[in-house]
């Protein structure tokens, strides 16, 4: 390991991959600070302009986007009591409730210093699992990749907020989306309507742009104008002593949950706060202080948050599977680039492996500085009304979708995509729960095919491996335990917390 | 009705998937084929219709939310700008339909202040020449009028 971490700095640390990450640490800080665009919407803006850099550059950048605006979200949630990142909405509770009680300076702190040492332990946690993951995954059969895709999906489907049914029919319109197009296998043409340009599919940029980008700003303007000022005083920028003694176990802890549920296909970096938050107010001697600026509440679930998005990468890399949306967006990055993710990549191009590795850690040294000393731009920044910030968002969403195939009718799906994207809020059908269907139907259809076909046909070889049952009775056994009455009673209270 | 959302998602989503369903019975399929292209989104499709009537089913015995319809200013003038930009763009160039498009969505509020936005557009405009044209050398023009070219 190493000789694979010199091989790590001395690719991270060439003068063109650390600007790269600077570059995609300060956009990621802006995006997380300004509420109304996340890191779904800038990815897919920038991923065509990623083209022209090399591939481990691109991927540097684009981590960096992602990660970083975990951090920023955090900055928006604490001063503003607006999630800035979806990430950050428990971050809220106590972190704003410090800003209140004059500790805002302390909750930053205490945010950044727990999600650098979360990014830091997370970083060892991919660079030892990823490759024995990979080497375990070169053993699946199909009917196993099969049976994991869908425990990721029911993870997701279960660990969202709301209805769960609504959330498997999201998740079922996002799988269908995907099968549109030409098929791979056959060349058929498969829901296309006569499209020439659905012969290819739906863009996984064209998609997230409609429903984060231009769906993000309809939804935005239904609610009627919430006017949030940052009155408060940012105060010194150092916790006290006992504010750190409190936070140091509750940032390992949370850090430890981070990383176990950012490796979980769905939505670990969404869940992995709420269940430091839950953990720490459990096992606190005093919970009464939660929801009253204790900065347990922040430290915790701010280091889980970091620790996920991090570690959602192993996924993506070792598997080739993409957990999320953003992962997604850096998979479709990739394969461009002619970068196959999976177990191959650790032989076949180590330097991006371990680049990408070494340079997640630089980039949480970046972010300390960027968000600590820097803090008063940033919350400058949050002053841009938005009546100014979504026109500006739109304008993005077009130019980067255009420059890709210079094509208006992808102009047209991503405004088509935006207004589904509101109407479906409207009949209760989360956007998240789709784009993720969407994300991995791709790779559910090729192995469910890939399984019939292996065994001509015998619907019993979804069950041939003791892996792939064991991994189908837990998504049947997650799916029943939450519809049981008191577990559903649990869960709902779970998310009314936040 | 108890649940007017989730009547009408489930309408919808019913509505859908048998949508999908009579495209896929149009695809062709080979004779002795078993595990044709239509297979997979065919299961899909039994699933969702299976889903819209649970909630069909659940809109109308059990209380919930009440369907809300979208606002029309908003959802109007945002696809407007988007489409004015689609239209636009290939012939004038991107400065010129992001001009367009700023101005156009900057209305779908009833907070818009014209001048504000129309100075926000000039400067977010300049500011994007600056990045896609110079900085990253993007092949696609900014502004395409008058026998000018940028």
């Amino acid at each position: 390991m190493l000789t694979d971490l010199a091989l790590g700095f001395s690719v991270a640390f060439t003068a063109a991959n650390l600007g790269l990450c600077l570059i995609g640490c300060l956009i990621g800080t802006l995006i997380g600070v300004l509420p109304g665009i996340g890191p779904i919407a800038t990815v897919s803006i920038l991923l065509p302009f990623t083209f022209g850099i090399s591939p481990v550059g691109s991927m540097i950048m684009l981590a960096g986007i992602y990660y970083g605006a975990q951090y920023g979200g955090s900055t928006t949630a604490i001063l503003v009591r607006m999630p800035g990142e979806a990430g950050s909405i428990v971050t809220m509770l106590d972190g704003h409730a410090m800003a209140r009680n004059g500790r805002a300076g302390a909750a930053l702190a205490l945010a950044a210093l727990a999600s650098f040492v979360a990014g830091t332990i997370a970083t060892i946690v991919i660079g030892a699992f990823a490759q024995p993951l990979g080497q375990l995954a070169l053993r699946l059969g199909p009917e196993d990749y099969f049976a994991l895709i869908l425990l990721g999906l029911v993870f997701a489907i279960v660990l969202g907020g709301g209805s769960i049914l609504n959330a498997i029919i999201s998740v079922l319109l996002g799988v269908i989306l995907a099968s549109v197009g030409t098929d791979v296998e056959t060349g058929v043409q498969r829901l296309t309507f006569g499209q020439p340009s659905l012969l290819e599919g739906i863009g996984i940029a064209v998609l997230a742009m409609g429903f984060f980008g231009v769906g993000e700003i309809l939804r935005n303007l239904e609610e009627t104008d919430v006017k949030k000022s940052i009155g408060t005083a940012i105060g010194r920028l150092w916790p006290s002593n006992d504010e750190m003694k409190r936070s140091a176990m509750p940032a390992l802890r949370g850090t430890a949950i981070g990383s176990v549920l950012g490796i979980l296909p769905g939505s670990g970096t969404l869940l992995a706060p709420f269940v430091s938050y839950v953990t720490e107010k459990k096992i606190s001697r005093t919970p009464e202080r939660f929801g009253r600026g204790a900065p347990e509440g922040v430290a915790g679930p701010e280091a889980a948050n970091n620790a996920a998005a991090q570690t959602c990468f192993i996924p993506l890399l070792s598997l080739g599977l993409p957990p999320n949306a953003v992962m997604a967006l850096m998979l479709g990055a990739l394969t461009i680039h002619g970068v196959v993710p999976g177990p191959q990549i650790f032989t076949k191009s180590p330097d991006l492996f371990w680049g990408m590795v070494v340079s997640m850690w630089i980039g949480n040294v970046m972010l300390l500085v960027i968000n600590l000393p820097l803090i008063g731009m940033w919350v400058r920044l949050l002053r841009i009304p938005y009546r100014l910030l979504y026109p500006a968002i739109l304008l993005f969403c077009c130019i980067g979708l255009f420059s890709v195939n210079k094509l208006p009718a992808d102009i047209y799906f991503m405004a088509g995509f935006g207004i589904v994207g509101l109407l479906l809020l409207k009949l209760g059908l989360e956007a998240t729960p789709l784009v993720l269907g969407f994300v991995l139907g791709d790779s559910l259809e090729a192995n469910f095919r890939r399984t019939l076909i292996m065994s001509d046909g015998d619907w019993t070889s979804f069950v041939a491996s003791p892996l792939a049952v064991a991994l189908l009775i837990a998504a049947a056994l997650l799916l029943t335990l939450t519809l049981l009455p008191s577990a559903s009673k649990g869960r709902a209270e779970i998310f009314k917390d936040a | 009705m108890r649940a007017s959302q989730d009547i009408a998602a489930g309408t919808v989503v019913v509505a859908f998937a048998a949508a999908v369903l009579v495209a896929l019975s149009r695809i062709p399929t080979a004779k002795y084929q078993t595990i044709g292209p239509d297979l997979f989104p065919r299961v899909c499709a039994y699933a969702l219709i299976a889903g819209g009537i649970a909630l069909l089913l659940r809109g109308f015995l059990r209380r919930g939310p009440a369907l809300s319809l979208p606002g029309v200013r908003g959802l109007v003038l945002i696809v407007l700008a988007v489409v004015a930009f689609g239209l636009t763009a290939p012939t004038f160039g991107y400065a010129v339909a992001g001009f367009l498009t700023i101005i156009i969505s900057g209305f779908a509020t009833r907070e818009v202040r014209p001048l504000q936005l129309v100075v926000f557009a000039g400067g977010m405009i300049a500011f994007s020449i600056v990045l896609f044209t110079f900085i990253l050398k993007v092949p696609m023009p900014a502004i395409a009028m008058f026998g000018f070219r940028l």
